[in-house]
């Protein structure tokens, strides 16, 4: 079975070349204009992911994604001119997965797509609760607490080892560094943003192969990082 | 005929003084001349009568009356509850001035503008309230009789036999927006006192025999009505004056003020005099070198004295002179004084002088001044100018006595021993004497040291020799010239060393306001000069000193000031001291109402230190506390020095503030400018991509079928190519956008560099992989101070640049390392290099390089030009150099960034 879009876009032009795109890849779409289609076509249409402009007429797209979020998990991309980090972020915290920002290239969408897809097969066919989170060649051990890369074991600070946990279990969602600090320090201020850097900085030499060119940890300027899974795009 | 007409420049300063004005709220008084002649009935109808037209009046204080009129007229106005104050076992009412901030009416009535408020309240007399709400644009109504106006206690003394305690500044009434002149006849005044509508019938009787006889009612309405008319002249000549037509102030009265008790009257007389003649009013304090205000109750009445001179709008000038009458003399010249006014104590002072009559000296020195002299029957028994300072006799002073005579005595038995003669000998312990004199401190060792270089000459040296008797009969004549000579040589001496004492203080302090004027300029920061100003303050006063720091009448910051003429300890203790609440609440009252207050003030005089507000730029930008005690107010001198200091610091103050304000203008020009060219640039390099993004898809919608597919791949190619190069201006163009609010809209954090780089080279358009793009950075977790967007972008135009002016297959290196506290990117390619020529206008919007490649017009100049600008708002900059063997080097520097690890 072909994998169903719902994409929100009031834009004639941007939609008719999302729709475009889609159909290369021959994915299920159907396109709404505005949030209030959008809610209605998520419920009947239980689309695999939604592809959601910020700018819509009649309501928020920040406000869609909280409605959306409240009873669904399914992967939203947001789609935004707004080129400020704060817009990217509100939409991440509230429960977008990722996001592109116009001008976008079609591949970029479709990696997008791709890893959001992807996810939501994670997400149904394995448990959350797995007590071995595996991607590509690194394998984390919750109940054991241990991390092996190629099989082998690497010693990580309490720090590093949370910050790998929270990302794994969110692998494919860009987290932002407010959630990131908030989930691994607790009391965080959002002052502590460069230490988080620096953790990110030393996790990615014990795990990554190339930490110059990283596999499983993706960095978003001013905005957070993200696990990838190994073998997808980007 | 053009004179007569105001200039334009002066109808402005009219608008702006009424603009003041309405700012502030307006007083009107309901004037009297007796108890009982309708002054609250007049003023609560008035009242009635704003209310009817819709303005928020409520009453303040109003005196409980029996009178049935006067109580019906309350009717339907807002009463705000008088502050029940228990003291020394009573309940007083007092007006609650909070309660009235608080409540905020347009109006509020008072009534009794003289009346003195019981301790603890936070101003002593009840004008004080009145005169912080008109400050804070309430206005006011209120009520006074004739007999409390200070410049009129004497006259109404006079006539009635009362001494009236409560009295008010003349300027309330001068300046008071309206007032109200409350008549009745007196006739029909003792008509209803007899009637018992102002008292009960008992006390009336009482009041007819004394206060309310005809003849006095009479006189009092006189004044009243005189007044009145002096007002209304008053006010007409300072409308005059600020249209423009100054009214020549062909008078100028002076009086000199000393601490006889007998002053005030000679004070008000003057005060009286120069309302009479509409002119100038000036009051002199010759301070004596040789007298330190050593009796306490003579200072206090001197600091009373000079204080109802300023009351009574007098300008308080003061000298220092020994001789009273030159320097009246002398200012009265300067000043154009016409008129003089002393008291007859003045002229009995200094009996023992020849020429005692100070009215005839000071004749002498001004022949065609004009002099008053005010009689003083009030005068207390003349006292002799109490001379008993240091009367304290130190054993230091004995030893140093005994020191300096056995010295005498030694030289003295000496020269006997070589024949010289006694007067010699007597000359020796004389110096003897005037040595001690300059040695020592206090009278009464002059007087002994005199007394015994007496009795020791007597006694070594006159015969019999060895005893205190003498056998030739003019001995004691001699004894005595010796003692005279020996006390006055010492007496001088004294004197000129007190002299000289004061004259090194003054110049000290004179030192004090030079340097400070020196410092304050020198200073940089504003940190600078409020240190520097402060701890010349603190210089000069000898106390610790607090400065608050005020922003919309808050206290900031406090910063304390310790001074060195105390200890550690002691500092400390007076630092405790001011961080109290009740004194935090006396400065932040200062900033609010722009007025001093704390000790030896009428408002606060519980307060631990006296507080003054520092004005800026028409803004209280701080309060100055400056722990005084009680007992030792500042004295005049120092307080004239002190605002002097004040002045300059709030110079010093305003000259930062403007000089800021102008580089922030400067900065803004500049910027705007940069701007204006970047976006003139921007739209012009935009036609270029979109008329080939155009004419592209043009020609594939109309003639696509006539061309292969070959060429369309190739206008696809250029489409493509030209819109991501497109999304790349409008990349700059954002970016701009952001400049827009300068310096205050970029967010400059700590930012791994690495991140950066590799973000930016995301977003390098490479439509063909041409080149070979690498990038390093050392050492490896780098962080630097950046507006990440505007940075990336910066790295961005760099890497566009040298891959448009570089041929395929260069090589184009990135690179960041630390360097000390900065961290140090370039780029460089092993490109043609450029030309020395171009190198300078390289930064400058539509500079484009000299390039033989054809696709590279764009103007890309421009983009080195928006990194410039970015890079000027992180105070770096963008700089070029040669590269090694061949090419070029685009460089700049950012401050590191240091993070604190945080587990």
């Amino acid at each position: 079975m072909n994998k169903r879009i719902l994409v929100v876009e009031d834009d004639v032009a941007i939609g008719h070349l999302i729709k475009m795109t889609l159909n290369t890849q021959h994915y299920e779409y159907e396109t709404v204009q505005d949030g209030q289609n959008a809610l209605q076509r998520t419920i009947s249409m239980k689309p695999d992911v939604i592809i959601l402009d910020l700018g819509l007429p009649d309501m928020d797209g920040v406000e869609v994604i909280h409605k959306i979020r409240s009873w669904s998990q399914t992967p939203i991309i947001v789609v935004s001119a707004r080129d400020e980090e704060y817009d990217k972020i509100n939409a991440l915290d509230a429960g977008a997965d990722d996001y592109v920002t116009k001008p976008f290239s079609v591949d970029e969408l479709l990696a997008r797509i791709r890893v959001a897809l992807r996810r939501n097969i994670n997400e149904r066919n394995i448990d959350q609760d797995q007590p071995v989170f595996v991607n590509g060649n690194l394998k984390i051990d919750y109940l054991a607490n241990t991390v092996f890369v190629h099989g082998e074991e690497v010693h990580l600070t309490p720090i590093e080892y949370k910050l790998l946990v929270v990302l794994s279990k969110h692998v494919g969602k860009v987290l932002t560094h407010n959630f990131l600090l908030k989930e691994v320090w607790l009391n965080a201020l959002q002052s502590d943003v460069p230490s988080l850097r620096v953790f990110m900085v030393t996790l990615r030499k014990k795990i990554e192969e190339d930490p110059a060119n990283p596999k499983y940890i993706q960095t978003h300027i001013r905005v957070g990082y993200r696990m990838l899974r190994y073998g997808g795009d980007k | 005929m053009g004179d007569t007409r105001p200039s334009p420049e002066a109808f402005l300063a009219m608008i702006e003084q009424e603009e003041q004005e309405d700012k502030v709220g307006k007083l009107k008084i309901f004037l009297g001349y007796a108890a009982g002649i309708g002054k609250t009935y007049a003023m609560l109808d008035a009242a009635q009568q704003v209310k009817k037209i819709g303005i928020d009046v409520v009453i303040g204080y109003v005196e409980p009356h029996d009178r049935p009129e006067t109580t019906a007229l309350l009717e339907g106005l807002e009463q705000i509850p008088t502050r029940k104050i228990d003291y020394k076992g009573k309940t007083f009412e007092e007006l609650d001035i909070d309660a009235v901030l608080e409540r905020k009416p347009e109006l509020v009535l008072i009534d009794e503008l003289a009346h003195t408020n019981v301790p603890t309240t936070r101003h002593l007399k009840r004008f004080g309230d009145v005169e912080e709400l008109l400050a804070k644009g309430i206005h006011v109504y209120t009520t006074v009789n004739i007999q409390h106006i200070e410049s009129l206690h004497d006259l109404v003394e006079e006539i009635t036999g009362v001494n009236v305690r409560e009295r008010i500044p003349d300027y309330l009434i001068d300046q008071a927006t309206q007032i109200k002149l409350v008549d009745i006849e007196p006739d029909d005044l003792i008509q209803r006192l007899k009637e018992g509508k102002i008292y009960h019938l008992k006390q009336a009787e009482k009041a007819i025999d004394f206060f309310f006889r005809k003849q006095n009612l009479e006189a009092l309405r006189e004044i009243a009505l005189r007044r009145t008319a002096d007002i209304i002249f008053h006010q007409k000549t300072c409308k005059n004056d600020s249209l423009g037509q100054t009214i020549h102030v062909e008078e100028h009265i002076l009086v000199g003020i000393s601490s006889s008790p007998t002053n005030a009257k000679v004070i008000r007389t003057a005060a009286r005099l120069s309302q009479a003649f509409h002119g100038k009013f000036t009051a002199l304090y010759v301070q004596k070198v040789d007298k330190n205000d050593s009796n306490e109750v003579n200072s206090e009445r001197l600091k009373q004295n000079i204080k109802l001179a300023e009351q009574l709008g007098g300008n308080v000038v003061i000298v220092q002179e020994d001789d009273v009458a030159v320097a009246l003399a002398n200012y009265a010249n300067i000043s154009g004084v016409t008129k003089l006014v002393i008291g007859r104590t003045t002229l009995k002072k200094k009996w023992w002088r020849v020429n005692s009559k100070i009215g005839d000296r000071i004749n002498d020195f001004v022949p065609n001044l004009a002099i008053h002299i005010v009689p003083d029957e009030e005068n207390e028994p003349m006292r002799f100018p109490e001379v008993k300072p240091h009367l304290k006799f130190e054993w230091m002073d004995l030893l140093k006595m005994f020191v300096i005579f056995s010295l005498a005595s030694f030289i003295g038995l000496l020269f006997f021993e070589f024949g010289v003669s006694e007067s010699n000998i007597i000359t020796i312990y004389i110096l003897g004497v005037l040595i001690l004199a300059t040695w020592t401190s206090g009278w009464i060792v002059s007087i002994i040291s005199s007394l015994v270089a007496v009795l020791l000459f007597n006694l070594l040296f006159i015969e019999p020799r060895f005893s205190f008797e003498a056998y030739y009969r003019d001995y004691p004549m001699t004894f005595l010239i010796m003692f005279l000579s020996g006390f006055i040589t010492s007496s001088l001496t004294r004197k000129v060393k007190k002299q000289a004492i004061v004259a090194v203080r003054k110049s000290y302090r004179m030192e004090v306001l030079l340097e400070t004027n020196r410092k304050l300029q020198k200073a940089k920061s504003i940190e600078e000069i409020i240190h520097e100003g402060m701890s010349q303050i603190v210089k000069l006063v000898e106390k610790p000193v607090e400065f608050f720091e005020i922003d919309k009448n808050l206290i900031v910051k406090s910063i304390f000031f310790q001074t060195v003429s105390m200890t550690t300890l002691e500092n400390k203790e007076v630092a405790t001291l001011f961080d109290n609440v009740s004194e935090r609440g006396v400065a932040s009252w200062v900033a609010s109402n722009n007025h001093v207050a704390g000790v030896s003030t009428d408002i606060f005089p519980e307060a631990k230190a006296y507080y003054l507000p520092f004005i800026s730029g028409g803004d209280v930008k701080g309060v100055i506390g400056i722990a005084l005690a009680k007992e030792a107010p500042l004295p005049a001198f120092e307080r004239h020095i002190l605002h002097a200091i004040m002045n300059d610091f709030s110079f010093a103050l305003d000259k930062w503030y403007l000089q800021k304000l102008n580089e922030e203008v400067a900065r803004e020009a500049e910027l705007e400018q940069m701007r204006a060219n970047l976006l003139r640039a921007i739209s012009h390099d935009l036609r270029t991509p979109l008329t080939s993004i155009s004419g592209n898809a043009e020609i594939l919608l109309t003639n696509g079928e006539k061309i292969n597919d070959g060429q369309k791949t190739q206008l696809y190619q250029d489409i493509y190519s030209n819109s991501k190069w497109l999304v790349q201006m409008v990349e700059n163009l954002l970016a701009v956008s952001k400049l827009d609010d300068g310096k205050l809209a970029i967010e400059i954090q700590p930012e791994l560099v690495e991140d950066i780089m590799q973000e930016a080279l995301l977003h390098v358009v490479r439509i063909n992989d041409t080149h070979q793009i690498s990038y390093h950075v050392e050492p490896e977790l780098l962080f630097a101070l950046m507006d990440a967007r505007l940075i990336i972008q910066v790295i961005i135009n760099m890497i566009d640049n040298a891959l448009a002016y570089t041929p395929a297959g260069s090589e184009i290196i990135l690179t960041a390392v630390e360097m000390d506290s900065y961290v140090h990117f370039s780029v460089a390619d092993n490109g043609p290099g450029i030309e020395e020529s171009l190198k300078v206008k390289l930064f400058e919007p539509f500079t484009t390089g000299k390039v033989q490649r054809s696709d590279s017009r764009r103007g890309l100049g421009l983009g080195l030009a928006l990194c410039q600008t970015i890079l000027k708002l992180h105070d770096s900059e963008l700089t070029v150099a040669d590269n090694e063997p061949g090419g070029t080097i685009f460089s700049f520097s950012l401050k590191k960034g240091v993070v604190n690890v945080h587990e």
